[in-house]
């Protein structure tokens, strides 16, 4: 932070070394939960970042990569989609096979992923069960609509439960967090007004991912000139959080047969960027059959951070080494997280430290209770 | 003046130490310009950051081979500017040097590596019963090593004293290298060279090594809080509980404005913000007799019109209501860019005259003054938020620093309780010492530190007599100037 102000201040040269170590943070936010003096952290990191893109200071190949795939494709739905289908046959002929064969260390980053299969696309509206108490727009996401489609569709289905008339805008784009946190605010930007946009009729924006909803609820700091964005940022909320402050139906059955031990781990963008601390946990404990169990520090960074587990692929495996040294010990049965890149991040912690446990968006848990009522 | 680095002494440090070791990159080596007073700005020319007494020497003998000035320095979160290297040359961080080498819980003593951080030392005891006594506001990052030099206070050495009373003896580099060790568990022999070095700014020396004093947690504890309708009223409360012949471990207050401003923040204690100021005290030791101290204390806060008077429920409770009071001086940054924190002592009894002259120094000044201090001491705090890109806004809030502790000195206190002299205060330590005190003060230090390379520029006057002005703005200089 001090060499960020130095360098706004003119005082000290923004170089290549210096860029990548602005990069070198998680941007996980914990520290905003402990400063006494509320400095937002996150944001100065964002704007320090769009500097660097500013002076280029970073390697070329980097660069390009970053706006090919961050600029280029996952800000454009049909684009993705289309890139998300070559990855899928790519994926069928053992592309990723290849690219180990090739580069053991990109082999690794691809390992990340999970096996791509076909989205299941989401219908644009879904009726309430019941008596309507609200209409809800859902907020899609951009690559976690292909790679969780799973957990959008329990999101609906568990408002639908609810009461809630759910819409999901067809002109919605990807929240533009991987943007902001790449040193691509005007890309960025462009998203923002596009959703903005697209959600200007409905009372609550619904997200199930912890990274897009805390950029999206903070696009009135982004779009400070857009009327449209502080009214947008404010209606933002968190399904867990949606579901607690409104009031849900406790599922009367148990997803499992047998008793599941369950650890909640945190996500950054969730419980420091949006404060989002206690109601995951309060609907976990509603579900029967659930018994959170406590480990160390369950709001600590995972490593995920974005692409930080592409761009850092070490740095990261030793932030995860020592998140799974505390969950390990708690033997969960569930890992409960609510945001795609902490779930990948996760899913790979399980399979090195050979722990049997599945890693659950705790919507998805919810919606599973409320189907094995029948 | 400025200390162009040979080459060939960076490369020697790098032979000696392991290469992310020794930091000469600008954007490493400019987080090392000052401490946690950022009016006080000078940068080094290297960092390097050994991990044991030997290494530390080693670097000593290289600078003292080179004559380049070098300055220790833990965290970085001093108020005065001591750990910042005033004359450019070497930083050597002990913050690599946070081990606690042995335990002898028999007689209740730590080994410690001086890169330790203050509060880690209690964590590790916690389970033994113990704790370490001494607690600056900043103890969850502020170093052993740095509560030696300044030594350091903090709300609960009003009854347990400073760092002084609590450290035994010291592993010593002396600025030209040499390794000696001071006192001991047992020793009470000779001159008091202990006593003599901590507390010397780092111009002695660096301590390694300390032998500290752990304490028993105490059987029991309570936390009181008392807000008040006036400044005058609380200050009078804290003299009549002193007199009634009761040591609280703790006796603080804060103003409104510093309520204010932590109640804003993530530490918010749960202080009422409409009170003029709340009075914290903290009892601690034989649970027998502590109900009745407490109810001592709450008649003389009743008798001088408290609004009300909380008892905290549990350990959480009273970790809440401290938070708030540690967190103060950070939480102070959002009411601006930059903080000055002075740290005047007067007798209790002058107490409410001096805060109400305090107020008036800021308003003829035009700048915000935010009172939090250690009542019980009459170790006043006057945090000053300020701009440090404002020329003018710097200017008024040294001269008005400068005037308070004039204040301090008239009615009999002085000008530091527990942040030391360092940069800060060098040129106001005129106030309290004659020239002939001085110079006998000098001839102590040259005999520990003949050449001056170790921590320069600290604790006596400057002979320009006042760079003051040119250090504020500093904050707005040249990329490289060297002020």
């Amino acid at each position: 932070m001090y060499n960020v102000r130095a360098v706004l201040e003119g005082r000290l040269a923004l170089t290549e070394g210096l860029a990548s170590e602005f990069y070198d943070c998680l941007a996980c936010r914990g520290c905003e939960s402990v400063c006494p003096a509320g400095v937002p952290v996150g944001n100065i990191m964002e704007q320090a970042r769009g500097l660097i893109t500013e002076a280029k200071n970073e390697g070329t190949l980097l660069r390009w990569a970053k706006r090919f795939l961050l600029s280029g494709v996952l800000a454009h739905p049909r684009r993705l989609a289309l890139f998300m289908t070559f990855a899928r046959w790519g994926d069928a002929l053992g592309l990723r096979r290849l690219v180990s064969a090739i580069s053991p260390a990109l082999g690794e980053r691809a390992a990340l992923l999970p096996a791509i299969t076909p989205r299941t696309v989401l219908a644009d509206r879904f009726e309430p069960d019941g008596k309507p108490r609200k209409r809800v727009a859902l907020f899609a996401g951009c690559i976690a609509s292909h790679l969780f489609s799973e957990v959008n569709e329990a999101t609906a289905r568990v408002l639908q439960r609810n009461g809630y008339e759910v819409v999901v805008p067809k002109e919605q784009v990807c929240c533009g967090a991987l943007h902001l946190h790449n040193g691509l605010p005007d890309t960025g930007r462009e998203l923002a007004a596009k959703n903005i946009e697209a959600f200007k009729d409905v009372d609550a924006i619904v997200v199930n991912a912890a990274g897009c909803g805390a950029a999206l609820s903070e696009y009135g700091e982004l779009l400070e000139s857009n009327p449209g964005a502080k009214s947008f940022a404010e209606r933002v909320v968190d399904i867990s959080a949606f579901l607690v402050r409104e009031g849900f139906e406790a599922p009367a059955a148990s997803p499992s047969t047998k008793p599941m031990r369950v650890a909640y781990d945190a996500p950054c963008h969730l419980f420091h960027a949006q404060r989002v601390k206690d109601e995951p946990r309060e609907l976990l404990s509603k579900i029967p059959g659930v018994e959170l169990v406590d480990y160390r520090e369950p709001e600590r960074c995972c490593g995920s951070a974005g692409i930080y587990n592409v761009t850092h692929y070490d740095m990261s495996m030793e932030v995860l080494e020592r998140k799974m040294k505390d969950i390990v010990p708690a033997r969960p049965d569930i890992i409960a997280t609510g945001n795609p890149g902490c779930h990948l991040q996760l899913s790979e912690g399980v399979r090195r430290s050979l722990l049997k446990a599945e890693v659950v968006h705790p919507v998805v848990l919810l919606d599973r209770a409320y189907r094995s009522e029948r | 003046m400025r200390h162009e680095l040979d080459a060939s002494l960076i490369a020697k440090l790098k032979r000696g130490l392991p290469p992310e070791s020794v930091l000469v990159d600008p954007h490493h080596v400019l987080v090392y310009e000052c401490d946690g007073s950022t009016a006080f700005k000078s940068s080094p020319d290297a960092v390097v950051l050994p991990r044991s007494t030997d290494e530390v020497a080693a670097v000593v003998r290289l600078c003292s081979e080179y004559g380049v000035p070098f300055v220790a320095r833990g965290a970085g979160t001093g108020l005065s500017g001591g750990a910042t290297p005033s004359e450019g040359g070497l930083v050597i961080s002990l913050a690599s040097m946070n081990q606690i080498l042995e335990l002898d819980l028999s007689n209740r003593l730590a080994l410690c590596q001086t890169g330790v951080v203050n509060l880690e030392i209690s964590r590790h005891v916690a389970r033994h019963g113990l704790y370490f006594a001494p607690d600056p506001s900043s103890q969850s990052s502020c170093t052993l090593g740095g509560n030696i030099a300044e030594n350091s206070g903090g709300p609960h050495c009003f009854k347990y004293g400073a760092t002084t009373s609590h450290v035994l003896g010291l592993t010593v580099v002396l600025p030209d290298g040499e390794v000696v060790h001071l006192g001991g568990p047992r020793d009470s022999v000779g001159y008091d060279l202990v006593g003599l070095f901590v507390g010397s700014e780092g111009t002695f020396g660096i301590a390694t090594e300390a032998l500290v004093r752990l304490m028993p947690t105490p059987e029991a504890v309570k936390t009181l809080l008392a807000p008040f309708r006036s400044m005058e009223a609380a200050c009078e409360a804290v003299s009549d509980i002193v007199a009634l012949g009761i040591v609280p471990a703790a006796l603080e207050m804060l103003d409104q404005p510093t309520i204010q401003v932590i109640e804003a923040g993530v530490n918010a204690a749960g202080y009422p913000v409409d009170a003029a100021a709340v009075l914290l005290v903290e009892l601690d030791g034989a649970a027998h007799g502590m109900d009745r101290m407490e109810e001592e204390i709450r008649q003389q806060c009743d008798k001088h019109g408290a609004v009300s008077f909380m008892v905290a429920r549990d350990a959480q409770a009273r970790a809440r209501l401290w938070l708030g009071r540690k967190a103060a001086f950070g939480a102070m940054g959002r009411l601006s860019t930059d903080l000055y924190v002075q740290d005047g002592v007067v007798p209790r009894s002058r107490l409410p005259e001096v805060l109400v002259k305090v107020g008036e120094i800021a308003e003829r000044y035009r700048i915000k003054v935010a009172n939090v201090f250690h009542a019980g001491d009459g170790n006043l705090h006057p945090c000053i938020p300020y701009d440090g890109r404002d020329a003018d806004e710097c200017r008024r809030v040294l001269e008005a620093g400068r005037e308070i502790l004039e204040l301090c000195v008239a009615v009999g206190g002085t000008i530091s309780g527990e942040h030391g002299i360092g940069t800060e205060k060098s040129d106001h330590m005129g106030l309290l010492f004659s020239e002939i005190d001085l110079d006998l003060m000098r001839s102590l230090r040259d005999v520990w530190n003949p050449r001056g390379l170790c921590n320069p520029g600290k604790l006596f006057p400057t002979s320009s007599g006042c760079g003051e002005a040119a250090s504020l703005g500093s904050v707005a200089a040249a990329p490289g100037a060297w002020i």
